[in-house]
């Protein structure tokens, strides 16, 4: 049956860019109304990224933004005008959650902040997505990918000695926060729905990074703990066993290698190949694990196993002996890979400019249901008058707030 | 007025949690005020979650030894005391059961009864083989929301593969597009920090949230499937369209971007190792930029003059930046041109963020005592965003092995103290705190 977990939810989006629309797909994908403002003529700013369908700038046409406007409607609504707030506003009676990322100081100077919009709807979540927070020193400074990164304290230690830092991948850390800043709404709908108290979410990029798992809290805590920084270093310093754990060349590309003591005896069973003189040989080589004297050679007897082998087959071979080693996927391989397709994981969306391709799933599944996750992203202003018709405006309305340019 | 009580009151997790997604999924949800209990085992201390000694010799390993407070891994109670560990779980409670042997499942069992949600992140066989599914556990209680997030999925090919964060994120494509821009890319290795662990945990932590906005819908629990590959894939969304869309093959951009120019990490004076990095998305943001510097001969040249032309000349653009960087201090660059609204920010290291003046006015590390589990008085990264009406903090320290059995078993389960005694006999609940093999294989 399909049914859509979030289908008793409304959520009004005036976000730009990746974060703030990225929390909105997760409500949307889910089956929540997403209505998205957009300002008349232009839109949304992500609409004018890259990548683009043959490269060619256009703005229904940007795969960032198709992607990540999924299962939303478009209504254009020129904030700055009397009439543009009026119809705001009433959106926000009818709607259980506000997102907005503009810059600090914004909507309060619209006359659209939380003070004024909860006396509307007392019971309205409202979630104000920005750099670096609603106050403190830093709260004007702008912010780009790399920046973010930079403030995370996870950067520093990222990449070689005697390189510089270097960041993640891509913008994925625009695209975390929004995931944080979507469970950071979803718990404040829980005041509202339980507790018939709305509330307001001041949702810092900054404070997401600070506080994710792994380098970022855990080694702001082990400095605390022992005074001693993470700092960049050749992967092998951090070895405790002899087995390998870095990224090895192999026929067609890299294989991710990860060790553990528990799996020794298997990954020297993978070695020797069922060859039991081979793995009594291998015994003698390394008779002690933790010799990390030895850690060169055990590494380079690996990458001699591996180097005429292609990922796959190195990764199915691992794998047969449980052994964790895994592809280093390019996205050409990751598109093509038989998991992902046996799993039906790719969503395959069709919009009426850009066409037909494949976009990503969703991150959590149910089950026991079918999702419905592939509406395309809407046209600029496409639902405009489908939304209005809904609040009570009038055809003749409409066409009013077309030539004051309200919408 | 009545007190508004935190998000999640009276909301009860139990979770068999382990490394790092898990124990970070189920902070999210402790922070916001549901009871978080940790079910675990005496059996065998899981290295990766709750670390330690293991063997002697990784005894003088600077980074196992940098996780303990002053260093210090001879004082017992040592799976209490790694940063790694209790960084990410307090405002959470222990307890301990054996789950391999039918009557320690029975107490389990119970405790599921009296539960909303049962969360876990094991390898799909090791669920498998202790008969804790979902049928199993949705026969025990109909109105459980089950969230289950191993590497993949409960289907399809990989399901039994096993690996840590680091291996997903190779085959997922996240080693493929970081890293420095050269033809080796991906063995840049980026130890210890996975993508996945935090996109793992924090979609878990969405679909627990969305399991129970369900369940208030409908009164009946779900099962939801948040395998970690699956929710860290959208986070390289653009990549991987450019090649659904276009059959572009995308690799790393280094520190680059595709939109900006300047975009890159420049070094600055002073201490080693000191860096700030500075990006300029439009025409807008190079303007202020040329101005905060007060436009130098330099920034007047002719394949400077537009976006694209900048873009183009990116090395030569860093070549004159890194001149001027090296100047100065790395918050002195920042404030700098943050005043003409360019994007500048100091590479900040472990230390510089408690020191960060912005972390400092929003109150982001809160002061945690760990006395009781030897670890003194520390500050401790805190909540990752602010409510107005139902602020969240650190409200009880990081739980010890086993430190709740007295609570669980009484309170929530409301089993006899004679009963206890019994089970605790059999070892199929255990007392103690401490683990009965502090090795692992």
């Amino acid at each position: 049956m399909v049914y859509q977990v979030l289908d008793n939810v409304k959520v009004i989006e005036v976000c730009h860019y990746i974060a703030g629309p990225y929390c909105c797909k997760m409500f949307a994908d889910y089956g929540a109304d997403v209505i998205k403002i957009e300002k008349p003529g232009k839109g949304d700013g992500a609409r004018y990224l890259k990548p683009f369908i043959g490269d060619v700038p256009h703005p229904e046409k940007s795969g960032l933004f198709l992607n990540l406007n999924t299962n939303k409607r478009s209504i254009t609504l020129n904030l700055q005008s009397e009439k543009g707030k009026e119809i705001f506003k009433t959106l926000v009676e009818t709607a259980d959650v506000v997102v907005e990322n503009f810059s600090p100081g914004v909507m309060d100077r619209l006359g659209l902040g939380y003070i004024v919009l909860e006396k509307i709807n007392p019971r309205l979540v409202m979630t104000s997505i920005s750099n670096f927070g609603q106050y403190g020193p830093y709260r004007d400074f702008a912010l780009s990918e790399l920046t973010l990164n930079a403030v995370s304290g996870f950067m520093a230690s990222c990449g070689l000695p005697d390189h510089e830092p270097t960041k993640r991948g891509e913008n994925c850390e625009q695209y975390q926060s929004g995931l944080t800043a979507f469970v950071a709404t979803m718990g404040a709908l829980f005041t509202s729905r339980f507790q018939g108290e709305g509330q307001y979410v001041d949702f810092s990029l900054m404070e997401a990074m600070l506080g994710s798992v792994d380098n970022g809290a855990r080694d702001k805590l082990s400095y605390l703990y022992s005074g001693m920084l993470l700092v960049r270093h050749d992967p092998r310093i951090s070895s405790t066993t002899i087995m390998p754990q870095n990224i090895m060349p192999c026929k067609d590309g890299f294989v991710q290698w990860r060790a553990d003591s528990a799996w020794w005896p298997r990954y020297l069973d993978m070695l020797a190949g069922g060859d039991e003189k081979k793995r009594k040989e291998l015994d003698e080589q390394f008779p002690d694990l933790y010799d990390l004297n030895k850690l060169d050679e055990s590494w380079a007897v690996c990458l001699a196993w591996s180097i005429d082998k292609t990922k796959l087959e190195l990764m199915a071979e691992a794998q047969k002996y449980k052994v964790p080693c895994m592809m280093v996927s390019s996205p050409e391989d990751l598109v093509e890979n038989e998991h992902f397709k046996a799993v039906n994981y790719w969503l395959d969306i069709e919009h009426p400019v850009a066409g037909k391709f494949l976009y990503p799933g969703l991150p959590t599944r149910f089950p026991q249901f079918t999702s419905q996750a592939n509406k395309p992203a809407p046209l600029l202003g496409q639902h405009t008058e489908e939304v209005l018709n809904e609040l009570g405006y009038q055809k003749d309305d409409v066409k009013g707030f077309k030539e004051t340019g309200t919408i | 007025m009545n007190k508004i009580r935190l998000p999640l009151e009276g909301i009860r997790i139990a979770s068999i949690e382990v490394v790092y997604a898990g124990p970070f999924c189920t902070q999210m949800l402790a922070n916001m005020g549901a009871e978080v209990i940790c079910v675990e085992t005496i059996n065998f201390r899981p290295p990766a979650s709750r670390p330690g000694t293991v063997h002697g010799d990784t005894v003088a390993n600077p980074n196992l030894l940098r996780t303990f407070h002053d260093k210090d891994i001879t004082t017992e109670g040592i799976w209490n005391r790694s940063a790694a560990y209790a960084s990410k779980n307090f405002n959470k409670l222990s307890c301990t059961m054996d789950l391999t042997r039918p009557e320690g499942k029975d107490v389990f069992r119970r405790l599921i009864e009296k539960c909303d949600v049962f969360f876990e992140n094991n390898a799909v066989r090791t669920i498998e083989k202790l008969g804790l599914t979902y049928d199993v556990l949705s026969a025990w209680n109909p109105r459980l929301v089950y969230v289950t997030a191993p590497g993949f999925a409960v289907e399809g090919p990989y399901k039994y593969y096993i690996g840590y964060g680091t291996n997903i994120e190779a085959l997922v494509g996240h080693a493929w597009l970081r890293g420095y821009p050269d033809e080796d890319h991906p063995t840049h290795l980026y130890m210890d920090v996975y993508q996945m662990d935090a996109s793992g945990g924090m979609a878990a932590a969405s679909a627990i949230l969305m399991g129970l906005w369900h369940r208030a819908k409908t009164n009946k629990g779900m099962l939801i499937d948040s395998g970690s590959a699956n929710t860290v894939i959208p986070q390289f969304a653009e990549a991987i369209m450019d090649y659904t869309m276009n059959k572009r093959v995308r690799r790393t951009q280094g520190n680059r971007d595709l939109w900006a120019a300047p975009c890159g990490v420049y070094p600055c004076r002073g201490a080693a190792d000191r860096w700030v990095c500075i990006t300029c998305y439009n025409d807008t943001q190079w303007r202020g930029f040329c101005e905060a510097i007060a436009n130098p001969d330099w920034t007047k040249q002719e394949m400077f003059a537009t976006h694209e032309s900048r873009y183009q000349h990116q090395n030569e653009l860093d070549k004159y930046i890194k001149a001027w960087t090296s100047r100065h201090d790395d918050y002195e660059v920042m404030f700098i041109l943050q005043k003409y609204g360019v994007p500048s920010m100091p590479v900040l290291n472990e230390r510089d963020t408690l020191r960060d003046p912005q972390v400092i006015a929003r109150g982001f590390y809160e002061r945690v005592d760990g006395t009781k589990y030897n670890c003194g008085v520390h500050m401790f990264p805190g909540m990752m965003w602010k409510y107005s009406k139902t602020p969240m903090s650190i409200r009880i320290p990081p739980c010890m092995l086993g430190e709740h059995n007295d609570y669980v078993f009484k309170e929530v389960i409301g089993m006899t103290i004679e009963e206890i005694k019994r089970l605790e006999a059999q070892d199929y609940i255990i007392g103690g705190t401490a683990y009965t093999e502090t090795a692992l294989g």
